[in-house]
């Protein structure tokens, strides 16, 4: 079974998304609500692929993103992230601004999520 | 004339002389008006006339009036004492060979008068001037220094005639007799050039063998109350220089002085208008640069609410649209339920699309320039929106000239295109044409104010689309442009297409106009400058 940390300091979004993710049967989700402990899960949790929030108070997920580069262990590790400020120019190039792997805009779809899974681990 | 007895200021001696002599033979110039002439019913008038009249009245003498042809044959007569006097005469050396002269009973200034400017007689050395002939100026002239070319004439109507139409460079006569002829023949053109210390001293000249009469005349002279006196001369003289305003010289250099002021003032109100052209556009470009300010500084309190908004917004909509999700996924609903659930995906999703127009709105993301062909982006807008028009059955024209390359970010300039072209589909509905021309065009002095970049006569592409849909209320053809102004129905757009639209074209240096069009419907007109020069802030490769 496939291992997804989610990282977002919204904590209903993460609750429901776990819901929808591991009802599929094929997924183990942790939640991490806090930025400022989302490298500590990761290197804990060892998951297949992380879905990062960008806004976040206590740590942004770029910076955590950059964290998780610099340490081997964990930089192979697919990032994905999550952020609500994306007009719809701006879907295809946020990606590559930031540095991640992919994004995925706010309101999140479950199949969009569940494609990027599959395509990304 | 009447005669009386004489006065009693004369001697015996006198008085018999005169009694002896009642009848005097008098020769006056034919034609020396104001002093004296014989005029058009044979009668001898002017100054000296009354003067003899006065003294024939005073003396109780008579005066015989002989009539000449001219001057000439007046010195002849006098000569052979065939006149015993000459009325009005100046004294001169030849004339005293034969002639007795009274002290003068009128004194007159001698000028020269020219069409041309003299500073002083010796200026006029060598040059032709006209004299009547045995008149003091013939005299004058023929002993003076100054070696003119004398032309002689037998009067002063000649004289002055051959002056004025130039014949000759000046005349040389007596102010008063100038005067008097100038005003009778209208003659306008000569001025007093030069005063003559030389006056014309008018005395009565007797035959030299009649002293008698000199004395006596000399005495009754004397004896003339000055106010007679004044009154004759008011009578006759008109001493007057030419008018300052007639005078050639004053009208040249009036001329010209009133051409320069009109000059002058001519410039100042052409200098005045451009200055005011300067200051209005200038004023205009202040102002646009002002609302420029102030509506970037409105962007950006936007830009930075709408980040704030999205993410404070998105988020719950993200809640939302999952739990919706993990609903849906669960078995044995109802269909009230799944219409439920429908419901309200849709609503997140229309809450969504309405944030992520506002962040498109309020985004000044740099442009991305390149150059293109913006027919390519017309024909790649008309693909993406293919689907609408066929659905509305919406018939679509082309009609692309060839364009210039230009700099321009392709997917924010196919934003605009997809937006006029949505909002005419939409304002057709069913059925409907819609007309895309392209085409290369100057500006227009009108299209040139639209914007400070412009200028008259510029080439730009020009880009017009045509619906003949019910076209745009008057009263809200600038209100079009405004954030989030819609008169579709809720759902059915952001009300940002427009403003969004004109933004981008902005950013290019173009401009984006929306007006009815004949017979009806709405025309937008987007216009882009050829800026193929124009570098992009960061990684453009124009």
């Amino acid at each position: 079974m496939k291992k997804i940390l989610l990282v977002d300091d919204e904590v209903a979004l993460t609750r429901m998304t776990k819901l929808v993710l591991e009802r599929t049967g094929k997924y183990e989700v942790l939640t991490e609500n806090n930025g400022s402990k989302a490298v500590a899960a990761v290197r804990k949790f060892r998951p297949d692929i992380i879905f990062l929030d960008i806004m976040m108070p206590e740590m942004s997920g770029d910076v955590i993103a950059q964290e998780l580069r610099e340490d081997k262990e964990l930089a192979d590790i697919p990032i994905v992230f999550l952020t609500a400020i994306v007009s719809r120019t701006e879907t295809k190039t946020l990606g590559s601004v930031i540095g991640g792997n992919q994004f995925l805009a706010k309101p999140v779809k479950a199949d969009d999520m569940l494609k990027v899974i599959e395509e990304l681990t | 004339m009447v005669c009386s007895a004489g006065h009693n200021f004369l001697t015996p001696e006198e008085r018999r002389w005169l009694s002896e002599h009642p009848v005097i033979t008098i020769g006056p110039d034919p034609d020396a008006l104001p002093f004296e002439h014989i005029d058009s019913d044979g009668l001898y008038r002017g100054l000296s006339a009354d003067y003899l009249t006065y003294i024939s009245g005073v003396l109780g003498v008579s005066f015989k009036v002989v009539k000449v042809q001219n001057w000439a044959e007046l010195m002849t007569m006098a000569q052979q004492q065939k006149i015993d006097l000459l009325p009005a005469i100046v004294s001169s050396a030849p004339r005293r060979e034969f002639l007795e002269f009274t002290s003068p009973w009128l004194s007159v200034p001698g000028v020269v008068l020219s069409t041309q400017p003299f500073n002083s007689v010796a200026d006029l050395a060598d040059r032709t001037v006209v004299v009547v002939a045995g008149s003091i100026w013939d005299d004058y002239l023929s002993t003076h220094p100054v070696d003119v070319r004398l032309i002689r004439v037998e009067d002063s109507r000649t004289a002055l005639e051959l002056t004025a139409l130039s014949g000759v460079d000046a005349m040389v006569t007596n102010l008063a007799t100038a005067t008097e002829i100038i005003h009778q023949l209208g003659i306008s053109n000569l001025r007093v050039v030069l005063r003559l210390k030389q006056s014309t001293d008018i005395s009565f000249g007797v035959r030299k063998d009649w002293p008698e009469l000199v004395s006596i005349l000399n005495k009754t002279l004397s004896d003339m109350d000055p106010a007679t006196k004044e009154d004759i001369r008011q009578r006759w003289l008109k001493l007057e220089d030419i008018p300052w305003w007639r005078n050639p010289s004053f009208q040249r250099i009036g001329l010209f002085s009133l051409g320069g002021f009109i000059l002058i003032i001519v410039f100042f109100v052409i200098w005045n208008q451009s200055l005011k052209r300067q200051v209005r556009k200038r004023s205009e470009a202040l102002e646009q640069a002002h609302q420029r300010l102030v509506r970037a500084a409105k962007m950006e309190s936007i830009g930075q609410l709408a980040a704030g908004v999205a993410h404070e917004v998105k988020n719950p909509l993200a809640i939302i649209s999952m739990g919706v999700e993990f609903l849906n996924s669960t078995p044995d609903r109802d269909e009230t339920e799944q219409q439920i659930l429908t419901d309200m995906d849709g609503a997140v999703q229309r809450a969504d699309r309405v944030i992520r127009g506002l962040l498109d709105y309020s985004h000044y993301s740099k442009l991305e320039r390149r150059p293109g062909d913006i027919n390519e982006v017309i024909k790649q807008s008309l693909h993406l929106v293919d689907h609408e028009m066929k659905k509305h059955q919406i018939e679509v024209c082309t009609n692309l000239d060839i364009l210039e390359t230009a700099c321009f970010d392709f997917t924010r300039i196919q934003q605009v295109f997809i937006n006029l072209f949505i909002n005419s589909a939409q304002a057709m509905g069913e059925g409907g044409r819609l007309e895309i021309v392209s085409k290369m065009d100057r500006l227009s002095p009108v299209e040139a104010e639209l914007s400070q970049s412009y200028q008259a006569d510029q080439w730009v592409i020009k880009v017009t689309v045509t619906d003949n849909g019910p076209g745009i209320d008057d009263t809200e053809s600038e209100k079009v442009f405004d954030p989030f102004y819609t008169t579709k129905e809720i759902g059915q757009g952001t009300g940002l297409g427009l403003s969004e639209s004109r933004n981008i074209m902005e950013l290019h240096n173009g401009t984006l106009q929306l007006m009815n069009c004949e017979p009806t419907g709405a025309c937008a007109v987007v216009i882009l400058p050829c800026d193929k020069g124009v570098e992009d802030e960061e990684n453009s490769t124009c």
